[in-house]
C-alpha cells in the first residue's frame, strides 16, 4: 500500500464525497506527499508529520468528556479568549476545521463581509500533497467574501482538539476590487497533542489591500503544516505577517502569485522554536507581472535545541520588467544547541531586476547586555528586553493591540531563561 | 566612598592593571589620566563589573565589596559607568529603557515602581535641566545618535539614576570637542557633596572644562603620581613621559 493510501485508510474522509475531494484524490495519487527531494520541504521532517497524522489519538483523549457532545460545545468563549487572546473586532471560531457558529460573532461581521461554507467545488490545484490530503479528508471549509470598503478586520481562531486523523481547516478569502481588509488567523490547541493541516487561499482583486496576520500557537506536542496561497490582482497590496510560536513541528508556506502588474508584496515572519522544535517558513513570491515590488523580512529566535528555518524563494519570470525584490533574514540563537537555517532561493529569468538579500546568524550582543546591566537592569530582564527588541521588527507589524500583546507574551514565555 | 586597593586585572596572559590604589571621598571629582595602553578603560570596566578579566585586590563602595557583585548589583548600590562608546540597542525604546533602569534602582531600595506616566514627567524635568531634546525619549537606545547625543544620553541616565559614584570613561572622546563639553557640563551640574566622580581621560583638554579635586596618573597598570589640579598643567607642558618614568620602561 502507498503511504497516501495507508494514511487515508487510517484517517478516512470525514466529509461527504464531492467533486473537489475526488479531484484532490486524483491529484494526490499522481503527486503524492512531499518527500526529501522536494526542495521546499527540506527543513520539515515529512515522515514525522505523516506519522503524527496516522497516530493522532482518538478524540476522547482531548478535553472533551468521552462519548460527549461535539467539541464545539465543550469549548466555550472563555477558553478561546484564554488561549488565543481577545483581539478587537469580530471573531470566528473554527474547531478542528469546522466553523463553530455558537462561538462565532456571525451577527457582528464587519460591513460587506459575508461568511459561509466553501462547499466542495474544485478550486485551484493543491499547493502540495498535504493540502490535497486535507481536501480529500474534508471537514468543512469556510469562505469569507469581502465587498467594497475599507478598515475592516476579522479574527479567525482555529482550535485543534487533538481529534483522530488531524484537523484540516480550509479557509478561502476573497477581497473585492479596491477593498481593504485584514484577516488575523490564529491556531491554538486545548492541551492535547494535535495535528493541524491548514490551507488558506486568498484572492485579492485589482487595487485591493489585504493584511494577513497568521499566528501558529499550537501546543508543545502538536504538529502544524499550513500554507497560505495568495493571488494578487493589478495594483493589489499584500501585507503579510507570519508567526510561529508553538508546535514541535510547525511549517508555514506562503505562496504569492503576483501575475498582474504593479502589485506590492510586503511579508515578514518570526519563528521561535524551543525544546526540540522544528519551525520552518517558506515564502515564495512569483514575480510573473511587471513592476512588482516585494519585501521579505524574516527573524528566527531559537532556544534550547530548537531549529528555525527560512527559505525565501523569489521567482522572476522571463520578459517581466521593473521587478524589485528585497529579502532580509536574521537569526538569534539563544543557546549552543540552537540552530537556524536561512536560504535565499532566487530564480531570476529577467534582466530588469533589482534584487537584494542578506542573512545573519548571531547571539545576544554582550556589549548591549553589559550596557543594560550596568544600569541596574537584572541580567534576565536585560535578555528579555533584547529578545523582545529582536522580535519587534516583526511583532510590531501586528496592528491589533490584543493580538500583538498576546504574541509578545508567547515570545517572552518561550525564551525565558534562554540565552 | 570609593576605595581601591592593590587591584589587578588580567585578560588572557596580559596583566593590564598591576596593583592600583585609589581613594575617592564623597563630594570630590578625581581625574585619572595616562598614556595610551595604561589600563584606563580596563579600570573603568573592572569597577563596573564587565567580564573577561581575572581580578584580584579590593574595590569597595561605601564599604561594600564591589568585586563580588554582578554589574546590576553594583549599579543599584550606587555605581554608574558613563560609557566611552554608549551601545546602540535597536528595538529597545529609550523611555522604556530608562524607566526599567530607574525601577530596578527603586526596587533595590524597596520603593514602588514609577508608573509610565509619572516617569515621563520626571524624565522631562531632568531633560529640561540638562538641555536635552525631549524627542530622545521616543528613539531607540542610542540608535543613530551622534557622538554628542550619545554623551547627552549618558548624562541623562546619570541624572535620573542619581548614583553615589560616577565613573566617566572618556579615554578617547577628546577627539570630539562637542562631546567633551557635554560631559563636562553634566559633571558640573551633577556635582554634589554626597556624590563622587572619577573621570578617566587621555586628554588634558577636558580639564579646561572640569575642575578636579585630585589628578592621578595611571601608567602600566598602576597609579604612578597623584596631585592637585596643577598636575594637569605639568602634563600639558611636558606630556606623560617625565611622570611615568620608570613605570613605562
Amino acid at each position: 500500500m502507498t503511504v497516501v493510501a495507508d494514511l487515508l485508510d487510517r484517517i478516512g474522509p470525514v466529509a461527504a464525497p464531492s467533486k473537489g475531494a475526488a479531484e484532490a484524490r486524483a491529484w494526490l495519487d499522481r503527486h503524492g506527499l512531499p518527500d526529501r527531494r522536494d526542495e521546499a520541504w527540506r527543513y520539515t521532517p515529512v515522515p514525522a508529520v505523516v506519522e503524527a497524522l496516522a497516530e493522532t489519538p482518538p478524540s476522547d483523549a482531548g478535553p472533551v468528556p468521552s462519548g460527549a457532545v461535539p467539541a464545539a460545545i465543550a469549548i466555550d468563549r472563555d477558553l478561546v479568549d484564554r488561549r488565543a487572546g481577545r483581539p478587537d473586532g469580530p471573531r470566528l471560531v473554527v474547531v478542528d476545521g469546522r466553523l463553530a457558529a455558537p462561538l462565532s460573532d456571525l451577527d457582528a461581521l464587519p460591513a460587506a463581509v459575508r461568511v459561509g461554507p466553501a462547499g466542495g467545488a474544485p478550486g485551484a490545484p493543491p499547493a502540495d500533497g498535504f493540502e490535497a490530503l486535507g481536501r480529500v479528508v474534508g471537514g468543512g471549509a469556510v469562505a469569507v467574501d469581502v465587498g467594497p470598503g475599507g478598515d475592516r478586520r476579522l479574527h479567525v481562531v482555529h482550535v485543534a482538539t487533538g481529534r483522530s486523523g488531524g484537523a484540516h481547516p480550509a479557509l478561502s478569502l476573497h477581497v473585492s476590487a479596491g477593498a481593504a481588509f485584514e484577516l488575523i488567523e490564529t491556531f491554538v490547541g486545548v492541551g492535547a497533542a494535535a495535528v493541524v493541516n491548514a490551507a488558506t487561499r486568498v484572492t485579492a482583486e485589482d487595487g485591493a489591500t489585504v493584511g494577513l496576520v497568521r499566528v501558529v500557537a499550537e501546543d508543545d506536542e502538536s504538529v502544524h503544516v499550513g500554507r497560505t496561497a495568495v493571488a494578487l490582482g493589478r495594483g493589489a497590496t499584500l501585507r503579510g505577517t507570519s508567526v510561529l510560536v508553538g508546535g514541535r513541528i510547525a511549517r508555514h508556506a506562503l505562496d504569492v502569485d503576483a501575475a498582474a502588474p504593479g502589485s506590492h508584496v510586503d511579508v515578514a515572519g518570526l519563528a521561535v522554536p524551543r525544546h526540540h522544535d522544528r519551525h520552518d517558513t517558506v515564502v515564495t513570491v512569483d514575480h510573473a507581472g511587471d513592476d512588482v515590488r516585494s519585501g521579505q523580512i524574516f527573524r528566527v529566535i531559537a532556544a534550547d535545541r530548537g531549529r528555525g528555518s527560512f527559505s525565501g524563494h523569489v521567482i522572476v519570470r522571463p520578459g517581466t520588467v521593473g521587478t524589485d525584490a528585497d529579502q532580509s533574514s536574521r537569526a538569534l540563537l539563544l543557546g549552543p544547541d540552537a540552530q537556524a537555517d536561512s536560504r535565499p532561493w532566487l530564480e531570476i529569468f529577467a534582466d530588469d531586476v533589482r534584487c537584494t538579500h542578506g542573512a545573519t546568524v548571531g547571539r545576544l550582543d554582550d556589549d548591549a547586555l553589559f550596557y543594560l546591566r550596568s544600569r541596574g537592569i537584572p541580567a534576565a530582564e536585560a535578555r528579555r528586553l533584547l529578545v523582545a527588541a529582536f522580535a519587534a521588527e516583526v511583532v510590531d507589524r501586528i496592528g491589533d493591540t490584543g493580538t500583538r500583546e498576546w504574541v509578545e507574551a508567547r515570545v517572552r514565555a518561550r525564551t525565558v531563561g534562554a540565552g | 566612598m570609593l576605595s581601591i586597593h592593590d587591584l589587578t586585572a588580567t585578560a588572557g596572559e596580559t596583566r593590564i592593571l598591576d596593583g592600583v590604589d585609589l581613594d575617592v571621598p564623597a563630594g570630590e571629582v578625581h581625574v585619572v589620566m595616562g598614556p595610551n595602553g595604561a589600563g584606563k578603560s580596563t579600570l573603568a570596566n573592572v569597577i563596573a563589573g564587565r567580564d573577561g578579566y581575572e581580578v584580584t585586590g579590593t574595590a569597595t563602595l561605601d564599604g561594600v565589596d564591589l568585586l563580588g557583585l554582578t554589574p546590576e548589583e553594583r549599579a543599584v548600590r550606587g555605581l554608574f559607568l558613563a560609557f566611552q562608546y554608549p551601545v546602540e540597542i535597536p528595538g529597545v525604546g529609550n523611555a522604556a529603557f530608562l524607566r526599567t533602569a530607574l525601577n530596578a534602582h527603586r526596587a533595590a531600595r524597596g520603593e514602588p515602581e514609577v508608573a509610565a506616566v509619572d516617569f515621563l514627567g520626571l524624565a522631562r524635568e531632568h531633560m529640561a535641566r540638562l538641555d536635552i531634546d525631549p524627542a530622545f525619549l521616543s528613539r531607540a537606545v542610542n540608535e543613530g545618535f551622534s557622538g554628542g547625543e550619545k554623551k547627552r544620553n549618558e548624562i541623562l541616565q546619570m541624572s535620573l539614576l542619581e548614583p553615589r559614584l560616577a565613573v566617566l570613561d572618556e579615554t578617547d572622546s577628546g577627539l570630539d570637542l562637542d562631546a567633551l563639553r557635554i560631559v563636562a557640563a553634566g559633571i558640573e551640574r551633577l556635582r554634589t557633596p554626597e556624590r563622587a566622580m572619577v573621570v578617566i581621560t587621555h586628554y588634558p583638554r577636558l580639564l579646561d572644562l572640569v575642575r578636579p579635586d585630585r589628578v592621578h596618573v595611571l601608567a602600566a597598570g598602576r597609579i604612578v603620581t597623584s596631585g592637585g589640579p596643577e598636575l594637569v598643567a605639568t602634563i600639558e607642558a611636558e606630556g606623560f613621559a617625565p611622570l611615568v618614568g620608570s613605570a613605562v620602561g
